[in-house]
């Protein structure tokens, strides 16, 4: 059993080294095909060349972006954390004993309100978020009097697609972090309790921050797949790389070897962030969780 | 039963009821317990005592009756519920230890954010309680990599942190295996000799019958018969106590 283990894994390491190898050689046989779409003056015929070409002249634009992506992914997902927090403070609140009508009322609003958003938010596709999100925000500003052009400057549209993720994912990472509550034994909650300690304390100082820990695989992943859908945001003109992309594709009017560009570049943020997140979670000793489908 | 004379009780529960859902598992339970008295509940599976013991702190919300605990009622809605809990020590099957905070961080954590006792301070009380329970060596150590029978300890510890005037145990032997039973019950043991008020929920017998000054034996909800180890394990008076004891005893 362990010799064949030990087999398996040495044939293993030996394909992947095939299939290393083989990109290596391939990659270094392309760079003639680089070097000749760097030089050249109109886009190459070939499809190699013609993607070098592409992605070295459309390089600024990929720059600006990836950059994009990458901030509205990160403030997104940071911003997203904080809120989630909050929301997933009034989704648990749970009638205690001596409430007063009033107080009672305002956490059956409160837990009302969360479900209602978190049902809205995941019922609904992120791009008609967007949408709806940039153009009632643009009305609201309007509204007040402002020009278009004013408007325009406060209300970007990097400012709502950043907001429109922010919003998107509080509801995906509060229901993470619910279920981060929910798995630590409530026994714990019980223990601090018997001790004197209130609903409060034992929820900021005993649950929440294994919740937390509990869910840091899952909060990774919400930032993996907010890289990848963030990419819906380009409808309302938010400069991101799927929006660069399509600027590239129409300046040189070609469209196969750009959207590969894209998929390539895609492809290596979110193993890079998926490989920084096992890393994190490794070290904050939380099992780290594989690579996630879209939500 | 001589500690009940000229003093008042600790703890004096009057017509106690609680249902889950449609199943009625505490049917009017009067009961009290008097300072430096070590209480042991037994009873079979299902008779009601762990939910009796967690309703005293009101962990479980009765429905009926009165929980008076020095002098005050934990029922009445206005009693400060968190400051009778600081006073009331509980030790729970599972152990339950917080498995962000390693042993001496278990200990401190209440002392410090609930009494407001200086970090220094409660860290002495920790390393005193834990020294006592024998884990002198463990008081840095990840609260899970430990035994059961240390869990046990340091959750006995953690509650005698917070300078309780009375102690619940919760059956804090049934989740240990047979071998390292007897550590925790030494450690109870040297707890009682040492004044403390317990009520123990147990199916250890034996302790029961060597450390209690009452035993109470509960039977489908209600206190069925209860008495020093002596009566209610030498002569006890109802039929179904008999048959309970016989499975115990026989061995």
């Amino acid at each position: 059993m362990r010799a064949k283990r030990h087999l398996s894994n040495r044939i293993r390491n030996l394909l992947l080294l095939v299939c290393f190898a083989a990109g290596g050689i391939w990659l270094f046989s392309l760079i003639p095909t680089f070097r000749r779409a760097v030089a050249a003056t109109s886009n190459p015929t070939d499809f190699m060349g013609s993607l070098f070409y592409m992605l070295w002249n459309g390089r600024t634009l990929f720059g600006k972006g990836v950059k994009t992506t990458v901030i509205i992914a990160l403030v997104g997902t940071a911003v997203a954390f904080v809120l989630a927090v909050l929301l997933t403070f009034l989704r648990i609140q749970t009638p205690g004993r001596g409430d007063s009508p009033l107080v009672l009322t305002l956490k059956q609003l409160g837990c009302g309100f969360a479900r209602i958003y978190v049902a809205v938010v995941r019922g609904t596709p992120m791009m008609v978020q967007a949408l709806i999100f940039y153009y009632a925000g643009f009305g609201l500003f309007r509204s007040t009097g402002m020009s278009i052009a004013e408007v325009s400057k406060i209300w970007s549209f990097f400012l709502s697609g950043l907001l429109t993720v922010s919003f998107n994912s509080t509801a995906y990472l509060s229901e993470v972090l619910r279920g981060g509550i929910e798995s630590v034994d409530p026994g714990q909650g019980e223990a601090a309790r018997s001790l004197g300690m209130s609903t409060w304390k034992t929820m900021l100082l005993v649950i929440f921050p294994q919740a937390v820990k509990n869910s840091i695989p899952a909060i990774g992943n919400e930032f993996i797949i907010n890289i990848k859908d963030s990419s819906v945001l380009s409808v309302i003109g938010c400069y991101d790389l799927m929006f660069a992309t399509t600027s590239v594709a129409g300046i040189y009017y070609k469209a196969l070897p750009v959207y590969c560009i894209a998929a390539v570049i895609y492809l290596i943020l979110t193993l890079f962030s998926s490989l920084i997140m096992k890393l994190i979670a490794k070290r904050m000793d939380a099992v780290a969780a594989p690579l996630p489908s879209s939500n | 039963m001589t500690k009940q004379t000229n003093t008042e009780a600790i703890l004096r529960i009057e017509g106690l009821e609680k249902s889950f859902g449609s199943l009625k598992v505490l049917k009017g339970i009067d009961f009290e317990v008097y300072p430096g008295e070590v209480v042991c509940v037994i009873g079979a599976s299902g008779s009601g005592k762990s939910t009796l013991l967690r309703c005293i702190n009101l962990l479980e919300e009765p429905d009926e009756g009165h929980i008076w605990f020095e002098g005050k009622d934990l029922m009445d809605l206005s009693t400060d519920l968190e400051e009778l809990r600081e006073r009331i020590g509980m030790v729970f099957q599972s152990f339950n230890l917080f498995n962000n905070k390693n042993v001496l961080d278990n200990c401190t954590l209440a002392p410090v954010s609930v009494k407001g006792l200086p970090r220094q301070e409660a860290r002495e009380t920790a390393i005193r309680h834990l020294e006592a329970v024998g884990l002198s060596d463990f008081i840095h150590a990840d609260s899970r990599r430990l035994s059961g029978g240390q869990k046990q300890r340091v959750a006995i510890a953690r509650a005698l942190c917070m300078d309780p005037d009375i102690m619940l145990f919760d059956e804090p032997t049934s989740a240990l295996d047979p071998e390292i039973v007897g550590e925790v019950l030494d450690v109870m043991k040297r707890l009682a000799e040492g004044g403390m008020t317990m009520i123990v929920v147990t199916h250890e017998m034996a302790f029961a019958k060597e450390v209690s000054d009452r035993v109470v034996f509960m039977d489908n909800g209600v206190i069925l018969e209860q008495g020093t180890p002596e009566e209610l394990f030498g002569n006890p008076r109802e039929a179904r106590t008999r048959e309970f004891l016989s499975r115990y005893l026989e061995d």
